[in-house]
């Protein structure tokens, strides 16, 4: 315990340091005005900004990372409110109860509950992270490669069979990913393998282009549809941006009942934000008193689902930094950016890096205290200066994402291989598959084949080693249920569903 | 004007379904290893294609198969937004293509400036002044902030 105090006191001493205070508010900003971009979220708002921080070193680029993360969650509700669209799938719940306030006048007090519960529910998921993050690193250094090999199997088919709607679907993106990833040069044994004779694609397709074609292409493809519908008209004059002390009353409890919900969620592969803020809603519909009210401007009905929202996006971090193992579509993005920088994360990176991994952390609080401070007084402003140009801002994220993806290795191949991914993420967003699971296997694919064959090899051929410990076991047994329950939840809805209409 | 909401689930199988097997294929045909077990590196896609095939095949037998002549059949008579989408990304890969293309020959300023004035005319419309200050201050301030502030070198003008 005293270590950890010790860690983070030393994590703060770094985060603290002018320019990073620096790096954190810029990028909150920039992350701000990408999450406000309707159709665009956190994603997409670290991976158009990641080539900014190339150059800065590993330190300094997780703290601006971690800024246009909060920046882009705390954005993303702005445009909920505001005009109805949520920047992304977690800022939803938003729109329920946020858009309402903001239509009866209260668009003051909606701004600034969502800001404080983020707030909150960000610094209470922090508080859980520093408790959690070392325990849970050093369990994960007992795992030999075949344990590592299943806890990947596991995450991923938790994160496909999750996928909202279709399971099958959720597993064709992730074998597709893993497919992407066996491209190029193959370590082990120098072998070519789908490399099509092209020089570039020996070194294999690099994951921050499959990032950034799927997660900005893809997503202004889709944003394009906004434009064709016109833009909406945000409100853009506002009276003092804070909440009666009534309104602080009915949701207090909400927020800080909500924050733990969500921290857990968030941790667990796959679920993410979205279930995050949806659970908490409706948790918070069931308990209230007022369930009627719910829809129609319920301050606690937003309240709820911000600090959900928060607190997973930084549970979400968990497996992420300890396990080497993203959860969710952003925490993939800030991997593939750590990766870049030359840092695995993983169980190694708290005993390897702790220079790196405890600013990180430090940083997520002095984030929260710096957003809410930019969003609360300054988001008439913020607001203003957005409500024009989304026509003007998405050219300006394709090109980002263009120069970005240059920035990486230099050669023009990597524009060809961008649009095809960003008209691959298009499509599969018209057919319904969820590209969130093949993001992950793209980053995760090549750790996963070669802990495979190191497993077989220390076993020498004996796939029994899969078997042989009861961690392996019982990593089997998650990766069972997770593709046996959505089955199993499914049947159960269809027969409900049958015996419904057979009572009419 | 209620739109029949139309299920991809059919096309999009087969479509997997080819894919699996066409990567099978190719999985087969990996040259061998010439250190360590020959088949090392053809394990895992092999692997992977199957279990693609498998999952493409339990996607057609779920799916709604009288969907699949309607998908095409919607597409023809897709409304005028959707067409307008269509127009817009497609006009977008090209002008990515084209950017891609003159990119090395005339450097990064010419070539992003060519690819923002042409994007602005597609998302803004005609605001000429407005399309071109944003293309301008766009594709000189990210030069200026790779080269200078970030470190990171860009191919400038050509003839500099």
């Amino acid at each position: 315990m005293i270590e950890i105090l010790q860690n983070l006191m030393s994590g703060f001493l770094i985060a603290l340091q002018p320019y990073h205070l620096f790096l954190v508010a810029f990028g909150g900003i920039l992350g701000t005005i990408v999450g406000m971009l309707p159709g665009l979220g956190p994603a997409t708002g670290v991976a158009v900004l990641i080539p900014i921080t190339f150059t800065m070193g590993p330190t300094a680029a997780m703290i601006t990372m971690t800024g246009i993360y909060y920046g882009a969650m705390f954005g993303g509700s702005r445009s909920s409110i505001l005009i109805n669209t949520p920047g992304d799938g977690a800022a939803l719940a938003a729109t329920f109860d946020g858009y309402p306030m903001a239509m009866k006048g209260k668009a003051e007090s909606a701004l600034a509950i969502s800001a404080i519960a983020s707030f909150i529910g960000g610094t209470i998921a922090a508080v859980l992270l520093v408790l959690l993050a070392t325990p849970v690193s050093r369990f994960a250094l007992k795992f030999g490669p075949a344990e590592y090999f299943l806890l990947m199997v596991a995450a991923l088919s938790m994160t496909a069979s999750m996928s909202k709607g279709n399971q099958l679907k959720g597993f064709v993106s992730l074998i597709v990913g893993l497919m992407i990833a066996t491209i190029g040069i193959d370590a082990q044994s120098g072998v070519k393998r789908f490399t099509f004779d092209i020089l570039e694609l020996q070194t294999g397709i690099d994951f921050l282009i499959v990032i950034i074609g799927i997660y900005a292409l893809g997503e202004v493809f889709k944003s394009f549809r906004s434009i064709a519908d016109g833009t909406k008209k945000a409100q853009n004059k506002f009276g003092r941006i804070w909440i009666s002390k009534d309104d602080w009353q009915r949701s207090k409890w909400p927020i800080l009942r909500s924050a733990p919900l969500g921290f857990i969620i968030g941790a667990l592969p796959g679920a993410g934000g979205t279930m995050a803020s949806l659970m908490s809603y409706n948790n918070e519909k069931q308990i209230s008193k007022h369930p009627e009210e719910f829809g129609e401007g319920a301050i606690e009905g937003l309240a709820a689902p911000e600090s959900a929202n928060n607190a997973a996006s930084v549970g979400a971090l968990i497996p992420m930094l300890t396990l080497g193992i993203p959860g969710s579509g952003t925490t993939a993005v800030m991997m593939g950016a750590l990766l870049m920088l030359g840092i695995q994360p993983g169980p190694l990176l708290f005993t390897q890096h702790p220079d790196i991994a405890w600013p990180l952390i430090a940083s997520m609080f002095i984030g929260n205290i710096i957003l809410a401070i930019v969003n609360i007084p300054l988001a008439g402003i913020l607001v203003r200066v957005l409500a024009i140009p989304a026509k003007v801002l998405y050219p300006i994220v394709l090109g980002l994402s263009f120069v970005g993806v240059y920035a990486i290795a230099g050669s023009v191949v990597d524009f060809y291989l961008l649009v095809i991914f960003g008209l691959a993420g298009f499509m599969m967003k018209k057919v319904n598959i969820p590209t969130a699971p093949m993001i992950l296997a793209v980053i995760v694919g090549n750790t996963m084949e070669q802990s495979f064959r190191q497993a077989i090899r220390i076993s020498d051929g004996e796939l029994g080693i899969f078997v042989g410990s009861t961690l392996a076991l019982s990593l089997i047994g998650i990766t069972i249920l997770s593709i046996g329950f959505p089955m199993l939840k499914e049947r159960l809805s269809l027969r409900k569903e049958k015996s419904a209409t057979e009572a009419v | 004007m209620k739109k029949e909401k139309i299920n991809f689930d059919g096309l999009t199988a087969i479509i997997v379904m080819v894919l699996g097997i066409a990567y099978l294929f190719m999985s087969l045909a990996l040259p061998k290893a010439s250190i360590g077990n020959a088949m090392d590196p053809i394990y895992f896609p092999l692997g992977l294609a199957i279990m693609l095939i498998i999952i493409g095949f339990l996607l057609f037998v779920k799916s709604d198969k009288r969907q699949i002549p309607k998908v095409f059949e919607a597409m023809q008579h897709r409304s005028a937004k959707d067409k307008e989408v269509s127009r817009m990304v497609a006009i977008t890969c090209v002008v990515a293509i084209v950017y891609g293309l003159i990119f090395e020959h005339v450097g990064f300023i010419l070539a992003t400036f060519f690819f923002m004035i042409s994007i602005l005319f597609l998302t803004n419309g005609k605001k000429i002044l407005v399309n071109t200050l944003v293309a301008s201050i766009f594709s000189v301030g990210i030069f200026a902030l790779f080269n200078y502030a970030l470190g990171i070198p860009l191919p400038g003008l050509p003839f500099l």
